[in-house]
């Protein structure tokens, strides 16, 4: 056979790829379909959300996307690549109550655990080098004062941030964080957000879960609605109207307008 | 009193107890400590109770009995992860039901060979005082591989520890790693078996590291403590079994108790001493 398939220039330049494709997604569990025809496309330097009532499939889609769930049906592409061979671009936050907060580490060495997901030299012990990019790293979601504490003692919006120092260690091309606003005071989501515009901005793909709709139309370039099944998708001030809000939550959220931006008022 | 501290290495026998149990106490230390963070505590328990059933299963095919309680200590491992991955069973009712069912396998198989005894005993409690050099060898053996390899993956032990799911996404091998773990666990407690028995090992492993968390938040603090505790401990019961003729294993594990009880109460002394910040 001659090489009839040229590998095209887009397949050659990442950055050109979407940085996540979801298509035809199925995912059961015992039988029972928690997931059904996904189709989804993130474009590289987007910040998404899936959004969609609990139960809903949200943080099962980001385990799919993430390869933690293989789908029944269907594929997912990172960069254009299957996710076992995009491991090293792709970070992942968990939900809250999956980490051991309590585990006795202090904040900067939670923050190295980036570099074992870079791949490269893992069993070196970290230098000087590393120890520096770490604090950087605080230092850009503003941690660097608590390198040394335990991350025990971090409140809710700190953890979340120190992850996030992590990824960006790790400097991961795609971020996908599970309910990061869950739990959190109205100014720790805000700061969480600025910071996840900013890492947008640098050319990052974040990609978040939550049922909290504060925030989404301001700063989020697409959204994703689910309740097992897509609901609609698109920029957050196209979809987020009352009827689809209504379609997704089965209930009535009222929305109000103020000079030309949507927001979300949950009575 | 430096004449006491030294008598008992006099005799080839107290020396050889002395270093075998100190490079066990290490070894421990370092595991122990990961076993605490992770709540492991009754997975150990249930390795030691399996690996009874595998020395018996060992006598009887004329094995070395590590090699049997090794593996037996293995599968139990590996069946566990089955039975909580393929069933609804919290993994303490697995663990109970392996844990007992390999000690029953081990009281049969001695029971069958007529060893039922005197055997039974030294296995279940231990005999410090009985390890040859051949012993030592495989301890030290042990030892090494052990701590090399945690050495070396160390990071990633606390990694998986902290965060399992961030880390298999971002490419570790979550669960060989925590196999890995597993089984450095077991030939732990299968180099132990013969110093401290079947019922009492675990306590080598956790006690001590329960210990240092008490008073360390931080990981490499607490392994260090952990060790520290584990050699202290087991020296001071070492001492006292020779001097009023106890059985060392328990002496061992009784002062390994104290220990955490005093730590535990000095720890509340200084917390309540402290001003509230």
């Amino acid at each position: 056979m001659t090489s009839t398939s040229v590998p095209t220039k887009s397949k050659r330049n990442p950055s050109a790829m979407p940085a996540v494709e979801v298509a035809n997604v199925a995912v059961a569990f015992d039988g029972r379909t928690v997931l059904r025809d996904i189709n989804w496309t993130v474009p590289a330097g987007h910040l998404a959300a899936i959004i969609g009532p609990n139960g809903g499939g949200k943080s099962t889609l980001l385990r799919t996307i993430v390869g933690r769930v293989r789908p029944t049906r269907g594929h997912v592409r990172i960069f254009g690549q299957a996710v076992s061979r995009s491991r090293t671009a792709l970070a992942y936050l968990p939900q809250n109550e999956e980490i051991d907060w309590n585990f006795p580490i202090r904040t900067i060495d939670v923050v190295l655990q980036g570099r074992l997901g870079r791949g490269g030299r893992w069993w070196r012990p970290a230098d000087q080098l590393d120890r520096q990019r770490a604090l950087d790293a605080l230092e850009r979601v503003r941690l660097r004062s608590e390198a040394l504490r335990p991350i025990g003692d971090l409140s809710g919006g700190q953890r979340q941030r120190a992850l996030l120092a992590r990824a960006l260690l790790q400097d991961a091309s795609l971020i996908l964080f599970d309910e990061p606003a869950t739990g959190l005071d109205a100014t720790a989501q805000h700061d969480l957000l600025d910071i996840l515009k900013e890492l947008r901005d640098e050319g990052r793909t974040v990609i978040t879960t939550t049922h909290d709709l504060d925030c989404l139309t301001d700063g989020f370039d697409s959204v994703l609605c689910i309740r097992g099944e897509v609901i609609c998708q698109g920029h957050p001030r196209e979809v987020l109207t009352s009827d689809n809000l209504l379609r997704i939550f089965g209930r009535h959220i009222p929305l109000v307008t103020t000079d030309g931006e949507v927001t979300i008022d949950h009575d | 009193m430096i004449e006491l501290l030294l008598e008992p290495f006099s005799l080839g026998f107290m020396s050889r107890a002395f270093i075998g149990v100190s490079l066990i106490a290490i070894l421990a230390g370092i595991l122990g400590t990961f076993m605490v963070l992770r709540g492991l505590a009754l997975m150990g328990e249930a390795i030691a109770h399996a690996s009874f059933g595998g020395l018996a299963l060992a006598m009887y095919l004329g094995w070395p009995l590590q090699a049997g309680a090794l593996l037996l200590g293995l599968a139990t491992a590996a069946v566990v992860a089955l039975l909580s991955r393929s069933t609804r069973l919290k993994a303490d009712s697995s663990l109970a039901i392996l844990l007992t069912g390999g000690f029953s396998l081990g009281i049969l198989g001695l029971y069958l060979q007529g060893a039922y005894g005197s055997d039974l005993n030294s296995l279940l409690l231990g005999s410090v005082l009985a390890i040859q050099r051949s012993d030592l060898y495989w301890i030290v053996g042990a030892v090494i591989l052990a701590g090399v390899i945690v050495l070396v993956g160390f990071q990633h032990l606390v990694y998986i520890s902290f965060d399992p799911g961030g880390a298999e996404a971002s490419g570790l091998p979550v669960t060989w790693l925590q196999m890995l773990l597993l089984s450095l666990i077991a030939l732990c407690i299968v180099i132990a078996l013969q110093a401290i028995g079947v019922i009492l090992v675990v306590a080598l492993l956790i006690t001590p590291a329960a210990t240092a968390a008490l008073i360390t938040r931080q990981i490499g603090r607490m392994i260090g403590l952990a060790v520290l505790f584990g050699l202290i401990g087991s020296w001071i019961g070492l001492y006292l079994s020779y001097y009023i003729s106890l059985p060392s294993g328990a002496t061992i594990v009784a002062v390994l108790c104290g220990q955490f009880a005093l730590v535990f109460a000095l720890q509340r002394f200084v917390a309540r001493l402290r001003p509230v910040s």
